[in-house]
C-alpha cells in the first residue's frame, strides 16, 4: 500500500527528472552543429556588405539564415535527448518568441545606430553581435527554460 | 487506503519511476545520458530497460556506426499512457490541494 507521503515523493521526482530532461537538451546539444550556425549567421550579415547587387545580397542573406537554422535543429537532433512535444509548454513557447524578439530587437538597434555613425562593414558587425549574443546569453536560455518546469 | 486506479506496479519502484519519467519528458534519450542521470551502472540500466520493453513500455534502436554508435531509449505509447496514469493516481493519493498539476509532468 501506498501512502500519501510516499506518492508526494514520488511526485517530486517525476518533476526533478523532468528538469534534468530540460537541462539535458541543452546542455546536450552538439557543439560543432551550434558553431557552424552561428558562423552561417555572421555570413548572411556579412553577404550584406557584398558591393553585389542587392536581390543577391538578399538571396545569400536568406540562403545564410536558413543554414543557419538547419545548423540549429541538426545541433538539437543530434544531442543526447530530445524533448518531448507534451514538454512544450505555452511557457516555452513564450521563452522562445521572447527571444527571438530581443534577438531582432538586438539588430534592428545596431542596424539604426551604426547607420547614424557610416561604420564599414557595419552588417558584418551587427552579425558577429548578435552571434556572441546569442552564444553568451544560453546560460541564462537554460536557466529560464528550467524555470519553466515550475 | 486502496489503491487507486491508474497505479501502475511496474512503473512505481523508485529506479524505475525515474527512468520512466526521464523518457516520459523525451521523443528519445541516450543510453549514456539516462546511464549519468540515474547514477546506474550499464548493467543496471540495461536491466530496467529490459524490463519496461518486455512488458511493452519502452523500445531501444541503435544508431550510426563506429565510435559514434549510439544507443536511444524511447517510450512507447502503451508506456506513456501508463506513466500518465500512475501519475493520476499519484496525485488522487496525495489530495487536490497538496500537488499541483504544474509539479509533474
Amino acid at each position: 500500500m501506498v501512502d500519501s507521503e510516499e506518492a508526494r515523493a514520488r511526485l517530486a521526482e517525476i518533476a526533478e527528472r523532468r528538469k534534468q530532461v530540460l537541462d539535458g537538451t541543452t546542455r546536450g546539444r552538439h557543439r560543432g552543429w551550434d558553431t557552424t550556425g552561428l558562423v552561417a549567421l555572421v555570413a548572411g550579415f556579412a553577404a550584406m556588405d557584398l558591393p553585389v547587387p542587392m536581390a543577391l545580397r538578399l538571396s545569400l542573406f536568406g540562403g545564410a539564415v536558413i543554414a543557419a537554422l538547419a545548423c540549429f535543429t541538426h545541433a538539437g537532433r543530434h544531442g543526447r535527448v530530445a524533448m518531448h512535444r507534451s514538454q512544450m509548454t505555452p511557457r516555452f513557447w513564450a521563452l522562445l518568441a521572447g527571444g527571438a524578439l530581443a534577438s531582432a530587437a538586438l539588430t534592428v538597434a545596431g542596424l539604426r545606430l551604426l547607420d547614424q555613425i557610416d561604420f564599414p562593414l557595419r552588417n558584418t558587425l551587427v552579425g558577429v553581435v548578435l552571434a556572441v549574443f546569442i552564444a553568451a546569453t544560453h546560460p541564462l536560455y537554460r536557466a529560464l527554460l528550467l524555470r519553466t518546469a515550475r | 487506503m486502496s489503491t487507486p486506479p491508474g497505479f501502475d506496479e511496474l512503473i512505481h519502484p523508485p529506479t524505475r519511476l525515474g527512468l520512466v519519467a526521464l523518457l516520459a519528458a523525451t521523443q528519445w534519450a541516450e543510453f549514456s545520458f539516462l546511464k549519468e542521470s540515474l547514477g546506474l551502472s550499464d548493467s543496471a540500466l540495461s536491466k530496467q530497460v529490459s524490463t519496461l520493453a518486455e512488458a511493452g513500455y519502452a523500445e531501444v534502436r541503435k544508431e550510426g556506426a563506429g565510435r559514434r554508435r549510439r544507443t536511444l531509449v524511447s517510450l512507447t505509447d502503451q508506456g506513456r499512457t501508463a506513466f500518465d496514469g500512475h501519475v493520476d493516481a499519484l496525485r488522487r493519493l496525495v489530495g487536490p490541494t497538496v500537488v499541483s498539476p504544474a509539479e509533474a509532468p
